[in-house]
């Protein structure tokens, strides 16, 4: 792997008797933006803290460039952190700020400040050197920490949710500004996120975690045309989480209920009770039958408008619940209400089996 | 007038905290307005005239009691206090950020010296001090009297402030490669300062006027306290006053450089920030 290839092997952290992150197995491309989704206390944030040396680990190795730098101190290991709240120091400007591991390194003040500046003009505020963090709006204290990240030619930042603390508008601003200076620079980014938004715009791979443990790694694509498990559709969203028995017709939601399967080598084989996800957009919804509609109808719960589709909730007699994105275009043509019966129908190969989470097969 | 949108205890409670105002301030007033007695006039109203004239007797040798000793005695004791306080009280908070063996029973041992009267410790340490043969002293019991008043006030002072102090800096400056050491020199202490500031003020105020502590531990020669409550009984003149104001005058001195230190750093930081065309 190139400059800047991160990997973590059985990498284990308790705290007492509460294990954080189980056992995980992570190899992460240099010069590629990597982020680690999940929900609060899944474990993502503790693994970041481990990659930079500013935790512990229990068990495991973590290796940077194929050097092993599990036991080395954090500026040893090639990595700079961006923190959550971006932790500016209040007493110095932004100039001093980002030359503050210069002048640690015992850089000479005309040259750090030099250095300090070159950078502070990648993320443009160059024009705010002199300004105290408390004078800074969150975007531009971020740059500023941005730039403090990279002022030692790191290989790997890691940034711990370093957009969730900016309103919207500015976070999908500061999003692009990310890409694009991790494309500039060609360095490998970590970036710890909640919101699968952000790391569908950002990531070219997506590390899905779940109580402490990897759930699915790929490319925002794989992500969300084949989650892996029901907790990633169900975390992503967009999906509906349809749970049944296996039998050779199908999958046997209710007596009267069989849905055709996907003709799949990956089709679980002699699994009694099997899960499969169905995305809201590819399920066709109208008032009256059409080809390839189920046969029974299902009742429509409630009709959302959302701009670019609706999001229609139906539910059947037989327990069935699917959440529909209708395209507003068709919904226009033919408006469902609440209370009406409505046909549904898609395709057996949308439907994607998952599995139960564990290791990987 | 927003009187229409007051609430009904408003009035009642405005009047008494207005009475509380007077009973704090009013006899600090009192005694200022009182200093400036005339020449004839005496300790208490009515007024006899104005005049500056208690403030020079002051500076003139007294019949009785010794302003300029007990003065730079308090003055000298007060500075030992702050310092020592300071010092002690921010390696204690530091070393309370972790859980050490028998924390919370030193913190315990620290606090029985506040819950203790006063009187009692001074009474104690005059004791030892006797038993132990050794002559009792301003500088030297009187000064241990105090720190054990001083102290466990910094360390509580400490505990707030270390509470609110965001580890991600520390974590910050680690990643960048700053060493314990630099870590503290160059981040925590600038951070902490004015609170450490604080402590030291309060330490040499709380040694300053401490009276109970000093009663039985310092020995032969007074702090100003002892000498003002000594002169109470002899002296009969309104000097006495304006010893009272002249004291005030300089703690509140003292307080308002603090402040207005604090006000012109901040000050001085905004202007040096330059106000350009916003980037975002």
């Amino acid at each position: 792997m190139n400059k800047g290839s991160v990997e973590l092997v059985g990498v284990v952290k308790r705290y007492g008797d509460n294990l954080a992150v189980s056992e995980i197995n992570l190899a992460i491309a240099g010069g590629s933006y990597c982020c680690l989704l999940g929900p609060s206390g899944c474990g993502k944030s503790t693994t970041l803290r481990m990659i930079a040396g500013h935790e512990a680990v229990s068990e495991g190795d973590i290796l940077l460039n194929n050097r092993n730098v599990t036991d080395l101190p954090p500026r040893k290991r090639g990595t700079a952190m961006m923190f959550q709240n971006y932790a500016l120091f209040p007493h110095l400007s932004s100039l001093d700020n980002v030359a503050f591991s210069l002048k640690i390194a015992g850089v000479d003040k005309a040259r750090r400040r030099a250095r300090a500046l070159e950078m502070l003009q990648l993320v443009n505020m160059e024009s705010y050197a002199d300004a105290f963090p408390e004078q800074l709006s969150g975007g531009q204290q971020q740059r500023v920490a941005l730039a403090r990240a990279l002022i030692n030619q790191p290989e790997v930042i890691l940034l711990d949710e370093p957009l969730s603390a900016l309103d919207p508008f500015l976070r999908t601003r500061m999003r692009a500004e990310l890409k694009r200076i991790q494309q500039q620079l060609g360095i490998t980014f970590i970036h710890v996120t909640h919101s699968q938004e952000e790391a569908f715009a950002l990531a070219d791979s997506v590390v899905v975690m779940n109580n402490g443990s990897i759930e699915q790694i790929d490319n925002p694509q794989g992500i969300f045309r084949t989650p892996r498990t029901a907790f990633v559709a169900g975390f992503i969203g967009g999906h509906n989480i349809l749970e049944g028995r296996l039998t050779a017709d199908g999958l046997q939601i209710s007596d009267d209920r069989t849905l055709t399967l996907p003709a799949s080598p990956h089709a679980p084989a002699n699994i009694e009770q099997v899960q499969v996800s169905l995305r809201c957009d590819h399920i066709r919804v109208s008032p009256s039958p059409f080809d390839a509609a189920q046969p029974l109808p299902l009742q429509v719960e409630s009709v959302e408008y959302q701009g670019s589709y609706v999001h229609v909730r139906t539910r059947a007699e037989d327990g069935l619940q699917l959440s529909i994105h209708q395209p507003d275009t068709e919904y226009l043509q033919a408006p469902l209400h609440p209370g009406d019966q409505a046909y549904v129908g898609w395709r057996p190969d949308d439907l994607n089996p998952l599995q139960q989470p564990g290791p990987r097969v | 007038m927003a009187s229409s949108t007051r609430k009904p205890g408003f009035v009642p409670l405005t009047v008494l905290f207005i009475l509380f105002l007077i009973f704090l301030y009013g006899p600090t007033l009192t005694i200022g307005i009182l200093s400036f007695q005339g020449p004839n006039g005496g300790l208490t109203f009515p007024m006899n005239g104005v005049s500056l004239h208690w403030f020079r007797r002051l500076f003139e040798t007294q019949q009785v009691g010794d302003f300029g000793g007990s003065l730079s005695r308090s003055m000298l004791l007060g500075l030992a206090v702050m310092l020592c306080t300071t010092l002690f009280s921010l390696l204690a908070g530091l070393a309370y950020r972790r859980h050490f063996r028998g924390s919370t029973g030193l913190f315990y041992l620290t606090l029985v010296s506040l819950i203790l009267p006063s009187i009692l410790i001074s009474l104690g340490i005059g004791i030892m001090f006797d038993r132990l043969s050794l002559a009792p002293g301003w500088y030297s019991s009187a000064f241990g009297a105090h720190l054990t008043w001083t102290l466990p006030f910094g360390l509580l002072i400490m505990f707030a402030v270390f509470n609110r102090f965001n580890k991600a800096y520390e974590a910050a400056a680690i990643d960048m490669g700053a060493s314990a050491w630099q870590t503290f020199r160059l981040v925590v202490l600038p951070l902490i300062l004015p609170s450490l500031i604080g402590v030291g003020l309060f330490g040499f105020t709380l040694s300053y006027d401490e009276f109970a502590r000093t009663l039985m531990t310092a020995g032969t020669f007074n702090t100003l306290p002892l000498e003002i409550y000594g002169m109470t009984t002899n002296v009969t003149t309104p000097v006495l006053y304006a010893l009272g104001t002249l004291t005030t005058l300089f703690s509140f001195s003292l307080v308002t450089l603090a402040l207005l230190g604090i006000h012109l750093v901040r000050r001085r930081r905004r202007a040096a920030a330059l106000t350009p065309e916003s980037t975002l």
